[in-house]
């Protein structure tokens, strides 16, 4: 047993040859947003599964309607796949989205092939599906490259400042040193739209995808994701404290792209109008998540 | 006027931030629990490549450990309300690894397959002809054991990990991990001797 002992312990540890991955804490941090966004959106509703009857052989990929995200930022396109109708009346639409993964439940979503059932009397038709899917996968972009330079942002924030991020914002008026922006509406979670005014940090930091640009590059009309730095600290109870907004600077702009999906139709519709659904083996769907009752 | 920013988007990074410089793990728990992912992810920055490291010295495949790695800081954040403070973080995490890195030992017992690229650049601390022979003879065997009995050797021997600690991450007695090793090395003479 003495010379096991003495082997086991003559071994060199070994080491990895390489460190982790440059995307690490991305990825981690991607997956975590699409499971919370996963059971945000899509849990809300029963979770019941039911299994519709069609045959997912006979949904054809027809390949129409293609959309491209802007210059420094990665492609997406989504076009639309095929339709089938259920013996319900409802009908099965497929997405297939290149350089975008809505799920990762789907069954050999390498080609990313997307499954949707409508109900049989929505008024949504089958570009208005491919441009929501579209609009949903561009939001997630923006998410993502925000996720990015937040961090970067984050390295270099002061003691005692608060630091938060607001993205789909469009540009009303800029100027140097300050920069008036109103939200979209159209995009999940933002809810208010009035017109609101930010001093801009002298050596703010702006980006449009992954590169950088100037900040006079900018103009009016583009949408942005502000990164404000707020130096009155964290407590709300302060006199005043929502009004005043000469201790937030603007520290970092990312230009983002000008959707060319309709995001506000995923939001609005998702579970009204539509649900998700999986292929499964038998040639059957299984829904994701339940319509809403 | 945008009445409230900080609500007004769908990113969870958008919370507030109250850091110092140095900001330790418990405040950035405590804001990553309100869904702050930026939080979180500089929690990972700061443990990703011990976690890996020590996932690879179980699983001694680098992409496997890396997924394992993954796998774990994502398992952690949605677990992370069971996190109690009085521990440390990074053993919590550990243990999270560990137990993921065992399920993958658990997976892979019946198909084991000895990575050739890795008797290449193994070294002994006396390496020599016959003696290297012998050490891949011995790495080989060591594939062979049942997991946990893999798992209590490579952290021992082969991370220099004392008993107690081993015990912590496999949550079990100091006593079951001597017992695992004593085990580990009776069938390791059986296949070596």
């Amino acid at each position: 047993m003495k010379d096991i002992e003495k082997m086991l312990e003559s071994v060199e540890k070994k080491q990895p040859r390489r460190n982790v991955g440059a995307q690490f804490t991305t990825n981690v941090l991607d997956t975590i947003e699409r499971t919370n966004q996963k059971e945000s959106l899509f849990m809300k509703f029963a979770h019941k599964p039911m299994l519709a009857t069609a045959a997912v052989g006979t949904l054809l990929v027809m390949g129409t309607g293609a959309y491209a995200a802007a210059a420094n930022w990665p492609t997406i396109q989504s076009f639309f796949g095929g339709e089938q109708t259920l013996s319900t009346g409802n009908r099965i639409v497929g997405v297939k989205t290149d350089g975008c993964r809505v799920a990762d439940d789907t069954p050999g979503a390498a080609d990313n092939m997307h499954y949707y059932e409508i109900r049989k009397d929505s008024p949504l038709t089958n570009d208005q599906v491919v441009a929501m899917v579209q609009g949903e996968c561009e939001d997630d972009l923006v998410a993502k490259q925000s996720n990015v330079l937040a961090q970067e942002i984050l390295k270099s924030k002061s003691p005692g400042e608060s630091f938060y991020s607001s993205s789909f914002l469009t540009i009303e008026q800029i100027n140097n040193g300050s920069i008036t922006v109103v939200a979209d509406t159209s995009h999940q979670g933002v809810v208010v739209s009035s017109p609101t005014t930010y001093n801009v940090a002298t050596d703010v930091h702006v980006m449009d995808g992954s590169a950088t640009i100037q900040y006079s590059d900018l103009k009016v009309g583009d949408t942005v994701t502000l990164f404000n730095v707020d130096e009155r600290g964290i407590s709300t109870e302060k006199q005043g404290y929502t009004q005043d907004l000469s201790a937030i600077h603007v520290k970092a702009i990312l230009k983002t792209p000008t959707s060319t999906g309709n995001a506000s139709l995923f939001y609005k519709d998702l579970g009204k109008e539509f649900v998700r659904v999986i292929p499964q083996k038998d040639g059957s769907f299984k829904r994701a998540y339940e319509f809403d009752k | 006027m945008i009445a409230n920013t900080k609500t007004a988007t769908k990113f969870p990074h958008n919370c507030i931030y109250s850091m110092n410089k140095k900001i330790d793990d418990k405040e950035l728990i405590a804001q990553s629990l309100q869904g702050d992912h930026t939080a979180f992810g500089i929690l990972v920055d700061r443990y990703k490549n011990a976690l890996y490291r020590h996932c690879f010295a179980i699983l001694q495949d680098e992409y496997t450990a890396e997924d394992v790695a993954q796998e774990t800081f994502i398992t952690a954040y949605f677990k992370l309300k069971l996190y109690k403070s009085e521990y440390k973080f990074a053993t919590w995490l550990f243990k999270i690894g560990t137990n993921k890195a065992l399920n993958v030992l658990r997976k892979n017992s019946k198909t084991v397959r000895v990575d050739d690229d890795f008797f290449a650049h193994q070294k002994s601390k006396h390496p020599g002809p016959d003696t290297q022979a012998l050490f891949n003879e011995l790495e080989h065997a060591v594939t062979l054991l049942k997991p946990k009995h893999q798992l209590a050797v490579r952290l021992h021997y082969w991370q220099g990990m004392k008993y107690a600690d081993i015990a912590t991450l496999m949550s079990v007695s100091e006593g079951t991990v001597k017992s695992l090793i004593y085990r580990a090395k009776t069938q390791l003479k059986k296949e070596l001797l």
